[in-house]
């Protein structure tokens, strides 16, 4: 009989190390545990952190006796043994609904009731945690946060929903079923709103995402390395810098080059934070993902701003695809702390985007007839289109802002490539999510792999550490637009 | 002038473009759900929006000025009923086909669109037989006005069929999907191929259906006589359907229930003078009368079919008086300027004159 305690699971540099010696399955896998299929009726989580599988039991323990938790089997000091549910996650169960149905709300509902009376503090779920049976039985796991994190409000689940378009019909049921609660909420949005002159985001140091308070519950529109941004009206956003240095760097390529048209507007800065314009409509990258081919229209563009950048004395000359916003004012960039600090002279990040989208070579053929001498520059020496051709690159030439930054850009390039590929993977958010955050982009893109693929199983997939990380209290689309 | 808001699934070309951007004497918001269904940027402009990202729909209803939600597939109607809430605006509601069926439908479906029935102001069916279908489902007839697409006549112009050429060339444009029926009459264009050596059949379109189709096509040994064609420019498959000898829409109901309103290639070919054989499927009988306008057989029957396209194709001298009765139908029910005008009439009746 196979033994699952030989499986070892730990934490690596980027994400868990899974050493499976067994034929127990591995139905999903986050930043803190993974879990194997054990039979039918029963899979474990393994954690790498001892104290994260403690918690989990507690919590399972101490809800066993409510209808919509895994039964609990065994417990150890790094897993427990718990129901496996062969079933689709709500979020699957909720594909193509325009309007959630009643028996749905109701049901979710009676979870969020009956966490709050067994004084659970986390009264939330993410829609890929509930797992819908037979009989449209709904069933929650991941508990790991169930006394950890507070929300007396579902933000999760509301941010869930509202990704695919039903927050507003659940909210319509909640205000028809239980008045009360409605008001609770809205008052607790209303508490909770941001006063972004006031805002604490934390640097989250290298490699990490900046930290962003849960409680505020503006829409979250995307954070990574450097800032975090929020939508705060119609046709604005803030975003919010964890250091002020890269605060100033980018309001003065932003406010040096408000003339130039594809640089949104400037409405207010402080010292660690821009309110700019809200840019509506599909970034490049998703835009370009739809269409059969490249229009000349599009390479030109492209080129405009770029040779715009080299004409204003930009310093890096790049234009990556999902930094680039289709506009009814046309084409408007975001992302630009770095512009007049770095030096790169040829679009790198472009040309391997193009390339991932099958359109290197007619951009580069529009480019020759449209600026000979331009293409003549870029194509002098090798595109370089592989991590590893750029950072090859990057050693020989030396880049200009030597030491640390250099690494710094080096590791934000392979995150880049990583999250266009989650981008690809990821149906539902379309519309760039965009990079930075390493290991959060990695969880997440995890977490939507493992949804999607894993039509039928698993208990808490993953996202411990998503949770601890993420916790945005926002309630719109993660639609990452600028940060950095 | 009044300003409606119109939610349709995609920016994109071929999604009835004309009942969005051109009812007369009203302008417009063009609205899709997510920037990711903005597909194509020569259709972009500043009345483009998108519902994910409204910030605040009384506001956004206030400084647009809107007097009107028109949404145009029975699920974007439900979708927009918290927004109806929020802004006690009035909704219409196209139903074009699959939305009136349980064809691949989302959890909840039908009580969604019952929802939608009893809070909806409107409903304009593309044809009668939908509007009979959705008030199967508990629409109140009252609801419901039929609204016939149309088509745009100033660029399709009639000229007589060929009725003394020798050529045999057999055309059917549309999605490759089951409903469409290709199958149906590839098969039968086998039956009758023998018979008519010089006869060709051309279809074009795309969808999921390509890679059956063409293994079809090479098990039935059609060589050839047979084309495929992908997805052509709109100007492009006007040229085929000028060219063609006889049009043929084998529409059917689909094994998953999916159904057709009325093809509208079908009127199309109709506009041109292209005798037409269809099937006696949803809308059709409602564009073309058994011979009177064009041809009608039982829908998914290869036999029938086969029949249609012999009979068709021997009495050449018969054509015209086809071919006149069916442009005569169309510039009487499907003119799209007709057509836009009656949309604007309707949302004038709803919106009391003004």
């Amino acid at each position: 009989m196979e033994d699952f305690k030989s499986i070892s699971v730990t934490k690596g540099e980027k994400a868990l190390v899974i050493d499976n010696p067994t034929s127990f399955p591995l139905i999903g896998a986050g930043t803190q545990g993974a879990v194997f299929k054990l039979s039918e009726e029963k899979c474990v989580k393994i954690y790498s952190d001892e104290l994260q599988a403690k918690m989990e039991t507690e919590a399972l323990k101490a809800g066993q006796k409510l209808p919509f938790f895994p039964k609990l089997y065994d417990t150890g000091r790094n897993y427990v043994v718990m129901e496996y549910f062969n079933a689709p996650t709500l979020k699957e169960y909720l594909r193509n609904c325009t309007y959630i149905p009643e028996s749905i709300a109701i049901k979710l509902l009676t979870i969020l009731r009956e966490l709050k009376k067994a004084k659970f503090t986390m009264i939330d779920a993410p829609l890929r945690h509930i797992f819908v049976l037979e009989n449209e039985e709904l069933k929650v796991v991941d508990h790991v946060n169930a006394f950890k994190r507070i929300h007396p409000v579902p933000l999760k689940l509301l941010r869930d929903l509202n990704i695919i378009l039903l927050k507003d019909s659940f909210l319509a049921w909640v205000k028809q079923l239980e008045p009360d609660t409605y008001k609770m909420w809205e008052k607790y949005f209303q508490e909770n709103d941001l006063d972004y002159r006031n805002i604490p985001v934390s640097s989250g140091g290298s490699g990490k995402g900046v930290k962003v308070d849960s409680a505020v519950t503006q829409p979250l529109i995307g954070k990574g390395h450097q800032g975090a941004v929020y939508r705060i009206a119609e046709d604005k956003c803030v975003k919010i810098y964890g250091s002020t240095d890269h605060c100033r760097q980018e309001k003065e390529v932003l406010l040096k080059s408000k003339d130039l048209p594809f640089i949104p507007k400037v409405y207010e800065t402080g010292p660690n934070y821009i309110v700019m314009e809200y840019l509506l409509g599909p970034n490049l990258n998703a835009y370009l993902k739809k269409q059969l081919q490249l229009s000349e229209d599009i390479s030109r563009r492209l080129l405009d701003i770029l040779t715009m950048m080299k004409q204003s004395g930009f310093k890096q000359i790049d234009a990556p695809l999902r930094h680039i916003f289709v506009t009814n004012n046309g084409f408007k960039m975001v992302d630009h702390v770095y512009s007049f600090t770095r030096l790169q002279d040829r679009p790198l990040e472009l040309f391997q985007n193009l390339h991932e989208r099958g359109f290197l070579d007619t951009f580069l053929e529009h480019v020759k007839m449209m600026d000979p001498k331009t293409h003549a520059a870029w194509t002098k020496l090798p595109i370089p289109l592989t991590n590893e051709e750029i950072a090859a690159l990057e050693e020989k030439e030396g880049n200009s802002d030597k030491n640390s930054k250099s690494n710094k850009s080096k590791s934000q390039k392979n995150n880049k490539s990583k999250n266009s590929k989650s981008n690809k993977s990821s149906k539902s958010n379309n519309n760039s999510k965009s990079n930075k955050s390493k290991s959060q982009k990695n969880s997440k893109s995890q977490n939507s792999k493992s949804s999607k693929n894993n039509k039928s199983n698993n208990n808490s997939k993953s996202n411990k550490n998503r949770s601890d990380r993420e916790e945005t209290a926002s309630t719109k689309e993660t639609k990452q637009k600028k940060k950095k | 002038m009044s300003k409606a808001l119109h939610l349709n699934l995609r920016v994109d070309p071929t999604q009835y473009i004309p009942q969005i951007r051109q009812v007369p004497g009203y302008d417009y918001i063009h609205m899709v759900r997510q920037p990711k269904y903005m597909i194509d940027m020569t259709l972009l402009n500043e009345k483009v929006h998108y519902l994910n990202e409204i910030f605040s729909p009384q506001e956004f209803i206030k400084k647009n000025n809107i007097s009107l939600l028109h949404a145009h597939h029975g699920q974007l109607g439900v979708l927009l009923l918290p927004f109806k809430d929020k802004t006690g605006l009035p909704l219409v509601t196209s139903i074009r086909g699959r939305d009136a069926t349980m064809a691949d439908q989302p959890v909840g479906y039908l009580e969604s669109m019952r929802m939608l029935f009893e809070k909806g102001e409107e409903f304009y069916p593309v044809c009668q037989y939908l509007a009979d279908r959705i008030i199967e489902w508990g629409c109140p007839p009252e609801k419901i006005k039929v609204l016939y697409g149309g088509v745009d006549l100033s660029k399709y112009h009639y000229s007589p069929p060929k009725s003394f050429s020798d050529s045999q060339n057999i055309l059917s444009v549309g999605r490759l999907v089951e409903k469409k029926g290709h199958h149906i009459l590839m098969q039968a264009f086998h039956k009758i191929k023998d018979k008519y050596p010089n006869a060709t059949l051309t279809i074009i379109g795309r969808g999921e259906l390509e890679e059956q189709l063409r293994s079809l096509a090479e098990q039935l040994n059609l060589g050839d006589s047979f084309q495929l064609l992908n997805h052509l420019p709109k100007e492009k498959v006007r040229e085929h359907m000028e060219n063609a000898d006889l049009f043929c829409a084998a529409s059917m109901e689909a094994s998953n229930g999916d159904v057709e309103g009325i093809p509208n290639t079908l009127k199309e070919a109709m506009a041109l003078g292209v005798p037409v054989i269809s099937t006696f499927h949803a809308g059709i009988p409602e564009l073309i009368t058994h011979n009177q306008e064009g041809f009608l057989v039982q829908e998914n029957n290869v036999d029938e079919l086969a029949q249609a396209l012999e009979y068709m194709l021997d009495e050449r001298a018969q054509w015209e008086s086809f071919t006149l009765a069916a442009r005569q139908k169309v510039e009487q029910s499907f003119d799209q300027q007709k057509q836009l005008l009656l949309q604007a009439q309707y949302y004038n009746e709803l919106l009391g004159g003004k």
